[in-house]
C-alpha cells in the first residue's frame, strides 16, 4: 500500500514539475517548446552518467544535471528563439529528434538502446533515500522549490514582462526591454527544473534509456498544460494531477500496456482538438487566477 | 561509382516520395498559415488502407492503381473531414492554436491506426520485383515506377495550380486571404481544394512507401517531420521550393546514410532543417516576407 501510494506520488510530483517547467515556456513566454523530453533526458544521463561512471555523489549530480540542462536550453533558445512561434515549435521537435538520436546512437557513452541499469538511489550527506516513501518526501520537497521558485518568478516584474512578451513582442521591444534575452532566460529556466526532475527520475526507477524520453512524454505534459491552463501555474497542478491519475487508472484497471498507451493517445488527441475549439485557455484559465489575486490582494 | 549511382537513385527515390508529401505541406500553410503537423499521418493512413485493400490478394497490374487510387482518394476524403471539424472553427485563432489541434489529430490517426491493424510492421503482400541496373544503381520496377508516378502527380499538381480556375483561386487566397474573400472569391473552397489534393497525393506517397518497405504507424510522424524540413528547405508556402527541398533531403539523407550509417539518416535530415531555419528561415525559393511574419 505505501509502496503504490509512494510511486504513485513520485510520478505525480515529476509531473508537475515538468508541467510548471513547461508551463513557463509555453504558458508564460508563449514559447511552444516541442523538445521538453529532450532536456529531461539531458539532465537523466548526465546526473546518472556522472554517478555510476564517475562515483560522483548525488546532489553534485542533480546540480550538474540541472545546469547542463540549462545550458542546452540557453543554446537552443539562442539558436532559435528569433524564429517565430511555429517555426520555433519545429525546430524543437527536431532537436528533440537528434537529441534522442544522438543519445541512441553514442552507444561508447549511453550504452544506446540497452540503456544504463544500477544508478544508485540518492544519497544527500550521508543520508541514503533508498526506500520510495523516502524518495517520495523528497521529490515532495522539490515539488515545493520549483512551486515556490516559479511562483514567485512569474509574479515578479521579470515573469510580467515574459507575459508581455508572449502577448505582444513588438510593444515590449518598443518599451526598450530585450526581449531575446528574457525568451532564452525562460527556455534556460525552464531547462532547469526538468534536467534536475531527469536526474530524480533516474535515481526513482535506477534504470534508463533513450528511448523512454520520447515524443509521446512531452505531448502528456503539453496535454496537462493545455489542459489545465497555460500560463497559470496551479492550472499546471491541476492538469498535471487529472493526467497521472488517469495514467495511474490504467494500472488500477488492470489495462494490458499495449492497449493503454493507445487509448492515452486517443484521449490526449481528443482533449487536444475539444479543448483548442471550446477553451483554448484551459480549465483554469489564466484570467481567473490573476482575477483572484487581485482580489486577494484588495482584500489585504 | 556504382555506389554513387545507388546512392543517388535512392535519394531520388526518397525524395519523390517526400515530395508528394511536401506539397500538400506547403499548400496548407500557403492558405491557412499554420503547420498541418498531421499531414504525414495522412500519408500513414493511405498506407494503411492500400494495406487493408490489398488483403484481397492484389499485388500487382491495372487493379494496383486502383487500389491506390481509391486509398489516395479515402485520404483526400480524410483531408477535407479534418479541416471541416478540427482546423475550420479555429480559422481566426493564434497560429499556434490550429498548431496544438493539428498534433492532436496527428495522435489520433496514429492512435486509431494502431487500435484497428497493431502497432507491428505490416508488409504489403508485393511479388518480387525484378531488378534493373540503371548506370551501375541496381533498382526495382516499383521503384522506377514510383519516381514516375511522383514526377507525374507533381506536374499534375502544376498545370492544376497555375491552369485551372481553382488552381487560380487557391493562389489567390493563398497569396492574401483577406484580398481574396473582398473579391469574393470562394475562400472556403479553395481550402477545401488545398486539402483534397494535398492529402490525395500524401495518400498516393503513402501507397509507395508501402511498395517499396514495411510500414509501421508511428511513421506518420517521421514522414511529416521530413517533409515538413523539405518545405522548411525549399521556403515555406512554395510549391517547386517544396519539390526541391523533398529531393534535396532525399539525397542528404541517403548521402548521409551511406558514408556515416543508416542510423544517422533522421538526426541529419532535421540538423540539415535546423540549419536551414538558422541561416535562410526563407528557405531557398521562399519570399523572405513570409517567414518573417510574426504570431
Amino acid at each position: 500500500m505505501i509502496a503504490a501510494i509512494s510511486s504513485l506520488a513520485i510520478a505525480l510530483g515529476l509531473m508537475i514539475v515538468l508541467s510548471l517547467s513547461l508551463n513557463l515556456a509555453v504558458g508564460h513566454t508563449g514559447l511552444f517548446n516541442l523538445g521538453h523530453a529532450a532536456f529531461y533526458a539531458i539532465g537523466a544521463f548526465t546526473g546518472t552518467l556522472l554517478m555510476v561512471r564517475l562515483g560522483c555523489p548525488w546532489l553534485l549530480a542533480l546540480l550538474a544535471g540541472g545546469l547542463l540542462s540549462a545550458c542546452f536550453g540557453y543554446l537552443i533558445g539562442l539558436l532559435t528563439l528569433r524564429l517565430s512561434g511555429d517555426y520555433f515549435a519545429i525546430a524543437t521537435l527536431g532537436l528533440a529528434v537528434v537529441t534522442s538520436s544522438v543519445l541512441l546512437n553514442w552507444q561508447s557513452l549511453t550504452r544506446g538502446p540497452m540503456g544504463i541499469p544500477g544508478i544508485p538511489r540518492p544519497s544527500i550527506a550521508g543520508v541514503h533515500v533508498a526506500a520510495d516513501w523516502q524518495l517520495a518526501l523528497l521529490v515532495a520537497a522539490f515539488v515545493a522549490v520549483t512551486w515556490f521558485v516559479i511562483g514567485r518568478l512569474t509574479r515578479s516584474p521579470w515573469g510580467r514582462l515574459l507575459r508581455a512578451i508572449r502577448d505582444d513582442e513588438i510593444a515590449a521591444q518598443a518599451l526598450g526591454k530585450r526581449t531575446l534575452t528574457m525568451k532564452t532566460q525562460a527556455v534556460a529556466l525552464s531547462a532547469f527544473f526538468t534536467g534536475c526532475a531527469g536526474v530524480i527520475y533516474a535515481g526513482y526507477l535506477q534504470y534508463i534509456d533513450p528511448t523512454i524520453f520520447n515524443i509521446n512524454l512531452t505531448i502528456a505534459v503539453l496535454v496537462a498544460v493545455i489542459f489545465g491552463g497555460m500560463g497559470n501555474n496551479a492550472g499546471a497542478v491541476v492538469g498535471a494531477t487529472l493526467l497521472t491519475l488517469f495514467q495511474q487508472m490504467m494500472v488500477w484497471f488492470n489495462v494490458p500496456s499495449a492497449v493503454a498507451g493507445t487509448l492515452q493517445q486517443i484521449v490526449y488527441s481528443i482533449l487536444l482538438v475539444v479543448m483548442m475549439i471550446l477553451r483554448p485557455k484551459g480549465m483554469v484559465s489564466e484570467g481567473v487566477v490573476a482575477r483572484a489575486m487581485r482580489e486577494t490582494r484588495a482584500e489585504g | 561509382m556504382s555506389d554513387f549511382s545507388q546512392v543517388l537513385a535512392n535519394g531520388l527515390i526518397a525524395g519523390s516520395i517526400y515530395a508528394l508529401i511536401a506539397v500538400g505541406y506547403t499548400m496548407v500553410y500557403g492558405v491557412l498559415k499554420f503547420i498541418n503537423f498531421a499531414h504525414g499521418d495522412v500519408a500513414m493512413a493511405g498506407a494503411y488502407l492500400a494495406f487493408f485493400l490489398m488483403g484481397a490478394g492484389i499485388t500487382h497490374g491495372p487493379k494496383l492503381v486502383v487500389v491506390t487510387l481509391v486509398a489516395a482518394a479515402a485520404c483526400g476524403l480524410l483531408g477535407v473531414l479534418i479541416e471541416r471539424l478540427a482546423y475550420r472553427p479555429l480559422r481566426r485563432a493564434s497560429r499556434l492554436t490550429p498548431l496544438i489541434t493539428a498534433i492532436g489529430v496527428s495522435i489520433f490517426l496514429e492512435a486509431v491506426v494502431t487500435l484497428i491493424w497493431g502497432a507491428q510492421f505490416r508488409q504489403y503482400p508485393s511479388p518480387s520485383w525484378p531488378l534493373i541496373d540503371v548506370a551501375g544503381a541496381r533498382i526495382t520496377a516499383a521503384e522506377i515506377a514510383i519516381a514516375v508516378v511522383a514526377i507525374a502527380s507533381l506536374v499534375a499538381l502544376q498545370w492544376f495550380l497555375t491552369r485551372t480556375p481553382l488552381g487560380a483561386n487557391v493562389r489567390a487566397v493563398a497569396d492574401n486571404l483577406e484580398l481574396a474573400t473582398s473579391l469574393g472569391i470562394d475562400v472556403d473552397g479553395a481550402i477545401t481544394a488545398v486539402f483534397t489534393v494535398g492529402s490525395f497525393l500524401a495518400g498516393i506517397a503513402g501507397v509507395l512507401i508501402g511498395m517499396e518497405i514495411n510500414i509501421l504507424p508511428v511513421m506518420g510522424f517521421s514522414l511529416g517531420i521530413k517533409a515538413f524540413a523539405a518545405v522548411v528547405l525549399g521556403g515555406i508556402g512554395s510549391v517547386p521550393g517544396a519539390v526541391l527541398g523533398a529531393y534535396l533531403i532525399g539525397l542528404v539523407e541517403n548521402g548521409a546514410a551511406y558514408a556515416v550509417g543508416g542510423v544517422w539518416k533522421e538526426a541529419i535530415a532535421y540538423g540539415l532543417m535546423i540549419l536551414v531555419l538558422l541561416v535562410r528561415p526563407a528557405g531557398l525559393l521562399g519570399t523572405p516576407r513570409e517567414s518573417e511574419a510574426k504570431l
